[in-house]
């Protein structure tokens, strides 16, 4: 054979087999352009890392906001592999006390300005954990730390740990794929699409494409975000193809589920708990929250009332988070709630007197969870009564009148932001006021698990149940490949701007005539 | 001689560019991975165990709940008897030792191992972890699926292809069938296909050798089902007496069926099957809608029979299978969900 | 009690019994008139509320039909049949079942009692509902009332249950409609009238259960007992309720219980009506009453003073001129002029009075005229006993002349003492003569008497017991605490005196001389008694005449001092004597008047011109 017919062959070879590889994944070509349409349920938002309050319900809004816009040092892919992102090397020396990160070169923010290691210790310094210091090297930066710190790339691969740069004049810029085209304060359309008496207006905010990021041009032209929709709207308009991406509820998620739109959970992400106001001063306090704790199925409250859109919660960190929670026993146990409950005096809280459990009135989650924990405790003997607090949902930093009832315990939400269980375990305690070790919460597993267990046995804190983040998506959000941990990264979706009659799920692919399929 | 030398020689150059641009395109991340580091942990997990109290005689229950193969799941059990039985401790079979149980849970950036031994009636807890980054890939993609099948329907007569349409809650669900001829519906009435209506195909009937169709669902409306046909395309309503309406022009033939699962990942998969002849069992398998056609499929079914097509379920994570079972000779329709495994 | 007041009086309880009967007649008549309209309004009221609930009944029984037999609910029922069926895929369809059919609460249960969904009360799903299941089938059965819990609270609703026919296991549907005001609002009541509902949550009385058709009510506190009452027994009662102090606020209520399935009290309706139209209609009434009676009783004053001016006024004219006879007044006389009986009663007094004020002139005369003979013979025979002495002794100095002069010195000396005897006795007499007559004025003070008499008696004591002389024993029967008098302490010690010489005098042979003082109530007593031979009634009629004396001596003035005395301190003096067995003197002498400054009193007697005026002193006050 010549070789001309030979490289013919392998070119050949070649080519059908590139177009065997088209073939056999029909629909992985991404598409550039087009607008993204987004609808949260917050109010509002800050791309201000420094402005996010640990454990809160809007932290995850701020959060995927901020990834659209600044990137972090490390990312975490769904492997459980970090990735370098503005960092591309790392290390740490033996006792895990010092780490050196080098930081990306060539790379720039939005406004062209060159990212420099003093803007990673600018960004990073005022929000790290306690006990880690940061400064800046000739190649990067370095964190150190008196204790040992094995967790650090998980938590700077998570939470409020971006790197982004203020231009003096309020705006804050980033590296990300995405720049806020306006802010919700300066946007022309602030459109009523609340459909609740008294909710929100919804706001609109643009982010377009970054030019100039280094990962590359997003797919996508833009993003377009719309805020304070209510889930059950949101649901509507992704029926109707007003949107593309539409943050749920729990309830709103299984109704989607039921009507075929295609739905992404997350892992559990936010914590329910009964959050005592006192500690224990007494051996009734204790008997009492032990007989609640007791009486508490769970089980049911996850699988039954949240129709199986939530997980029960034995314990302050979820079993995504710590891989151990499994060992903390969640079983109800009624009969052995009953017999406590018959030692407690006539005249106890939750006997004589109902114990008054306050909770945000504007957040029906929470509402029917509370319910639920009534009607469990009422089944030991312990009265219950729920008091609603008047703060407006999504009132974020205390707008609103926000009326303070004496209750004897509230019923929380914490939302889990960190990868690192010790630094979640530690952000919790510092919100609860916990008595934290000296040397913060415990490195190694083992004393972690043990330290977790006391602060159970504690009683201050009643783990319920967990519940994930929901989004709706339409069909045509290709690449829509989110963590579990609720990390969105809107950057890597594109969208299909085909219109096929039937069966978008189906394949557009050629399949060989008359094969059979 | 040169000349043959710097033929082979570019030859040689250009397929091996060639076939790197080729494996360009499902290339996995490959990243240095060190072997060793589940095993020390494992290690580490069995000092610790051994230097709490514990039985001299247990059961050992070993859980894997992590994307690591079942293989390395089983050597990583072998390394930890080993460990402990070096230590003195007797493993016996059975329900009446006292149970040590481990297991393996997973978490973002980590594996966890957790042994709680038994002791004199109380439980002592050691926990181990090792990040996950430093283990090699063999792991199967970050959330395991499977298939689910059940059988719907089956009768001698042949069915070409078959839909599940998607239905309004509360609604009853509905079966559509392609025959040869005819287009029959099926609804479900107390657990029973209860039939509903048939429509001819309009035009000559099809060469029975050669019978070929497929059923398409629309998404926007779920009372209409297109039917795809040689050289021809159809669309009918469910409901009501209306004839099927068709028309001349092929169409794309779906290759597969693209399903989604949230509550396994926000990922899609393509289910497919091998396409063999009559007379050898098909598998009917599921792979990433992202993965490159030699990667291993993620979940598959042997099927008893030849996979005659693929069509739509009534959810996203659904679809209904025609197979000619090569027991019976019957041609029966499958129902098959994806479900995760954890 | 007078004539006048008398008549008065008649005529009052007259009028008075007249009006009070007419009055309770008029009121009691429409009373039970009024009560006959209002129970019939209450009836009425009642029916309807009857009418209404049933209506109410049938349409949450239809809605809760119409919710079981929806295809909707078909399907849930035929799915949740199988076996490891979903049944968190239901939890919030009940929501939307009740806000469909327009429902306030919706459930659905399985067959096994298993809460599937509830609109109400969602947190509860998963529980068990047994009561549902003891029932096979609820189709047919009527809607009931039912305590229905609610996360923060309870209440009470109209409940049907129905069951899902067209599936093998029992599927439950219960629906129902909150019983509220909005209930009441339904019903009519008449002015006057009102509908209170009482939901009975709890097993004691909560003021803000109880609620109105417009709104909250108005001291539901006291509503307490009615509503206790009705819990311990429920049925149907009447109560009436006064919401101030004053009657016409006073409103009457028909309880009407509602009750569950199993009998138990869940409610209550109160059917209120005021009373105030006829708390007003009777206070009219009486109203109207007192002014008849107090213009009958003016009338009655009126004609009680004419009759009394034509009857009662001439006889109290008479009665005052009697009086005025008997005060001493002889000339009293009666102007009354008029021929009838009156004025003829009048001109027979006048003619008595004045044949009395004759009879009385010619008898003071013949008794001066017998009081002087009798002065004149006692002084004749008073003055004769030392005059016949002195004449014989001057008679034997002149025949002593004829003696020597020794002898005629002896007989001298001798006859001289004689003399001297003589004229003193002589003299004495004349004193007390002219003691008599020139008694002075009695000077009054505060005194006891009984002190008075003690040392009137004391100093006679030694005579009592006097040796070779009869004895004489006291009693004394002094009542202790004796009001004090106003009385002049030497004139009543002399009269004391005075009778206790006379007792002694009576009892020659000895006895008893008895003293009792005893408070009467125009003053006191003091009775003076003794053994002694007694007085024979003419003895006692002129026993304090002057001179009169049934003594061989004595002048007979001792009693008529002891009268005198008597008569100036305005008392009166008697006498009671049985002949052979004793006599006792009794005085009378007014109480002591408080404020009354003591002073002289004239005595009837002519005064001592010469006598010094005593100057007046100032009785001590009580």
């Amino acid at each position: 054979m010549s070789w001309r017919a030979q490289i013919k062959r392998v070119l050949c070879s070649s080519v059908a087999a590139l177009s065997f590889v088209a073939v056999a994944e029909p629909a992985a070509r991404p598409q550039y352009g087009g607008v993204l349409r987004v609808e949260l349920r917050a109010a509002s938002f800050t791309l201000n890392p420094r402005r996010w309050k640990a454990g809160s319900a809007d932290y995850a809004t701020n959060e995927r906001l901020a990834a659209l816009v600044f990137d972090r040092l490390v990312s975490l892919d769904n492997y459980g592999r970090f990735q370098p992102q503005l960092s591309t090397e790392w290390s740490h020396n033996s006792a895990a006390k010092r780490w050196q990160f080098t930081v990306r070169t060539g790379v720039k923010f939005s406004d062209g300005t060159p990212l420099t290691p003093a803007d990673v210790v600018a960004a990073l310094q005022p929000i790290l954990p306690r006990g880690l210091q940061i400064l800046a090297t000739s190649s990067g930066v370095a964190i150190q730390s008196a204790s040992p710190v094995n967790d650090l790339l998980e938590i700077l691969a998570s939470g409020p740990y971006f790197i982004y740069r203020s231009n003096g004049k309020g705006v804050l810029l980033g590296t990300g794929p995405f720049v806020l085209e306006n802010t919700p304060a300066s946007s022309q359309q602030a459109e009523k699409t609340s459909s609740d008496a008294g909710g929100a207006p919804a706001q609109h905010v643009r982010f377009r494409f970054n030019e100039l990021c280094w990962s590359g041009r997003p797919y996508l032209d833009a993003v377009d975000v719309m805020l304070a929709v209510p889930p059950l709207r949101a649901l509507l308009d992704l029926q109707l193809g007003k949107a593309d991406v539409g943050e749920l509820s729990e309830d709103t998620a299984r109704r989607a589920q039921q009507s075929n739109l295609r739905i992404w959970a997350s892992s559990p992400l936010t914590l329910y708990a009964l959050k005592f106001a006192a500690p224990i001063k007494s051996q009734n306090d204790r008997t009492l929250r032990e007989v609640l704790s007791l009486s508490i199925d769970r089980n049911a409250m996850a699988r039954v009332l949240l129709q199986k859109q939530a997980d029960p919660a034995p314990s302050f960190l979820p079993q995504w988070l710590s891989g151990y929670a499994f060992l903390f026993d969640m079983e109800s146990n009624l009969e052995r709630a009953k017999e406590l409950r018959a030692n407690l005096p006539a005249t106890a809280l939750g006997t004589a007197q109902p114990l008054r459990v306050g909770l945000d009135a504007g957040n029906d989650l929470s509402k029917l969870i509370a319910e639920r924990v009534a009607v469990n405790a009422r089944g030991a003997g312990i009265m219950l009564q729920i008091v609603s607090r008047t703060t407006p949902r999504g009132a974020g930093d205390g707008a609103g009148n926000a009326a303070k009832l004496e209750s004897d315990a509230q019923l929380i939400s914490w939302r889990y932001t960190t990868l690192s269980s010790r630094d979640a375990l530690e952000s919790l305690a510092a919100a609860s006021r916990w008595e934290i070790p000296e040397d913060g919460v415990p490195t190694d597993a083992d004393a972690r698990y043990a330290w977790e267990k006391r602060m159970i046995n504690e009683k201050t804190i009643l783990p319920l149940v967990a519940v994930p983040d929901f989004a709706a998506l339409d069909l045509r959000v290709r690449n829509w490949s989110p963590s579990a941990w609720g990390e969105w990264r809107l950057g890597d979706v594109w969208l299909d701007q085909s219109e096929p009659f039937v069966a978008p799920r189906d394949a557009r692919a050629k399949s060989p005539a008359g094969a059979r399929p | 001689m040169n000349n043959q030398l710097a033929r082979r020689f570019t030859l040689l150059a250009f397929t091996s560019t060639s076939l790197f641009f080729i494996f360009l395109f499902g290339a996995a991340n490959s990243i240095v991975a060190q072997p060793q580091a589940l095993e020390e942990c494992v290690e580490r997990l069995a000092r610790k165990a051994i230097a709490l109290p514990h039985e001299s005689r247990m059961s050992l229950l070993w859980t894997n709940h992590t994307t690591l193969s079942e293989q390395r799941a089983e050597h990583l059990r072998a390394l930890f008897e080993q460990r402990l039985e070096a230590a003195g401790v007797r493993f016996l079979q059975g329900e009446a030792a006292p149970a040590l149980r481990v297991s393996i849970e997973q978490t973002p950036s980590q594996f966890v191992f957790t042994a709680s031994v038994p002791s004199e009636g109380s439980t002592n807890v050691v926990i181990e972890d090792v990040a996950r980054s430093l283990v090699g890939s063999d792991e199967r993609p970050s959330n395991a699926i499977r298939i689910e099948k059940e059988l719907l329907w089956q009768q001698e007569a042949t069915i070409l292809s078959a839909v599940l349409p998607a239905v309004s809650t509360g609604a009853e669900k509905k079966m559509v069938l392609l025959t040869e001829d005819a287009l029959v519906i099926y609804g479900e009435e107390q657990g029973n296909w209860k039939l509903q209506a048939t429509k001819t195909l309009p035009g000559p009937k099809q060469p029975p050798r050669s019978a070929r169709g497929q059923l398409l669902v629309a998404e926007e409306n779920m009372g209409r089902v297109g039917i795809l046909l040689p050289g021809r395309r159809c669309e009918a309503n469910l409901a009501g007496d209306s004839p099927i309406v068709c028309s001349g022009g092929g169409s794309d033939w779906p290759a597969g069926r693209l399903l989604s699962l949230p509550a396994c990942g926000a990922q899609t998969w393509w289910l497919k099957s091998d396409g063999t002849d009559w007379t050898a069992e098909d598998r009917l398998f599921l792979r990433s809608s992202g993965a490159a056609k030699e990667s291993a499929p993620v979940a598959e079914w042997n099927v008893p029979g030849a996979v005659f097509s693929i069509g739509a379920g009534s959810t996203a994570a659904s679809a209904a299978v025609v197979v000619r079972s090569l027991l019976t000779g019957n041609y029966e329709v499958y129902r098959i969900e994806l479900a995760c495994t954890n | 009690m007078s004539f006048r007041t008398k008549l008065f009086l008649l005529f009052l309880v007259t009028v008075l019994a007249s009006v009070s009967a007419v009055t309770y007649s008029v009121t009691h008549y429409t009373r039970a008139a009024y009560e006959e309209a209002d129970m019939q309004r209450t009836q009425a009221l009642v029916e309807q509320f009857q009418k209404e609930f049933t209506q109410q009944r049938e349409l949450v029984a239809r809605q809760v039909e119409n919710v079981t037999n929806s295809e909707v609910t078909l399907k849930m029922a035929i799915d949740l049949e199988r076996a490891n069926a979903d049944q968190s895929l239901y939890v919030r369809d009940a929501a939307g079942a009740a806000q469909e059919h327009g429902l306030n609460f919706m459930e659905f249960v399985i067959s096994d009692g298993t809460l599937i969904s509830s609109a109400q009360y969602p947190a509860r799903v998963g529980y068990k509902e047994t009561w549902v299941t003891n029932v096979k089938d609820w189709n047919g059965t009527e809607s009931f009332l039912r305590k229905e819990e609610l996360p923060n609270e309870s209440a009470v609703a109209l409940t049907a249950v129905r069951t899902q026919p067209n599936v093998t296991r029992p599927f439950y549907a219960i629906g129902g409609r909150r019983l509220d005001r909005n209930f009441l609002a339904s019903l009519v009541a008449p002015a006057g009238m009102r509908t209170l509902l009482y939901l009975n949550l709890d097993a004691t009385f909560v003021p803000g259960d109880i609620t109105a058709a417009n709104g909250d009510v108005d001291q539901p506190e006291r509503f307490a007992p009615i509503i206790a009452q009705i819990q311990k027994q429920p049925a149907p009662l009447v109560q009436t309720i006064q919401w101030t102090s004053d009657a016409a606020s006073a409103e009457s209520f028909h309880v009407l219980p509602l009750t569950g399935r199993s009998g138990e009290l869940l409610g209550a309706l109160l059917v209120g009506s005021s009373r105030s139209d006829l708390v007003l209609l009777t206070r009219h009434i009486m109203k109207l009453s007192a002014v008849v009676a107090a213009a009958a009783i003016l009338i009655g004053l009126l004609l009680t003073w004419w009759v009394s001016a034509r009857i009662t006024r001439p006889i109290e004219e008479l009665a005052e001129g009697a009086r005025e006879v008997a005060a001493g007044h002889w000339d009293t006389r009666i102007n009354l002029s008029g021929r009838d009986e009156t004025g003829q009663l009048a001109s027979a007094f006048n003619n008595m009075t004045q044949t009395l004020a004759t009879q009385r002139e010619r008898l003071v005369q013949t008794e001066r005229v017998a009081a002087w003979r009798e002065l004149a013979r006692r002084l004749a025979h008073e003055l004769r006993n030392p005059l016949f002495p002195l004449q014989i002794t001057v008679e034997n100095m002149q025949r002593a002349r004829q003696l020597g002069p020794d002898q005629f010195l002896e007989v001298f000396n001798e006859s001289t003492a004689t003399l001297k005897a003589e004229l003193a006795n002589l003299n004495s007499i004349v004193n007390r003569f002219s003691d008599f007559s020139k008694m002075p004025p009695p000077e009054f003070s505060r005194m006891d008497v009984n002190e008075a008499i003690r040392s009137a008696v004391r100093l006679f004591e030694p005579q009592f017991h006097e040796v070779g002389k009869p004895n004489i024993a006291t009693e004394y029967f002094l009542k202790e605490n004796l009001p004090d008098i106003d009385g002049d302490p030497d004139l009543l010690h002399k009269a004391f005196q005075n009778l206790v010489l006379n007792a002694l005098d009576a009892m020659p042979a000895g006895g008893t001389l008895t003293f009792r003082t005893v408070e009467i109530q125009s003053g006191i007593r003091i009775e003076v008694a003794d053994t002694g031979k007694g007085l024979t009634p003419e003895e006692c009629s002129r026993l304090f005449t002057p001179y009169y004396t049934t003594k061989q001596q004595g002048t007979g003035l001792g009693l008529a001092i002891v009268q005198s005395v008597v008569s100036d301190h305005r008392g009166t003096i008697s006498v009671a004597s049985e002949e052979g067995h004793s006599t006792t003197f009794r005085i009378e002498l007014p109480r002591r008047q408080p404020g009354v400054t003591a002073k002289k009193l004239s005595s009837n007697a002519t005064t001592d011109q010469s006598a010094p005026a005593t100057p007046e002193t100032a009785a001590a006050s009580d």
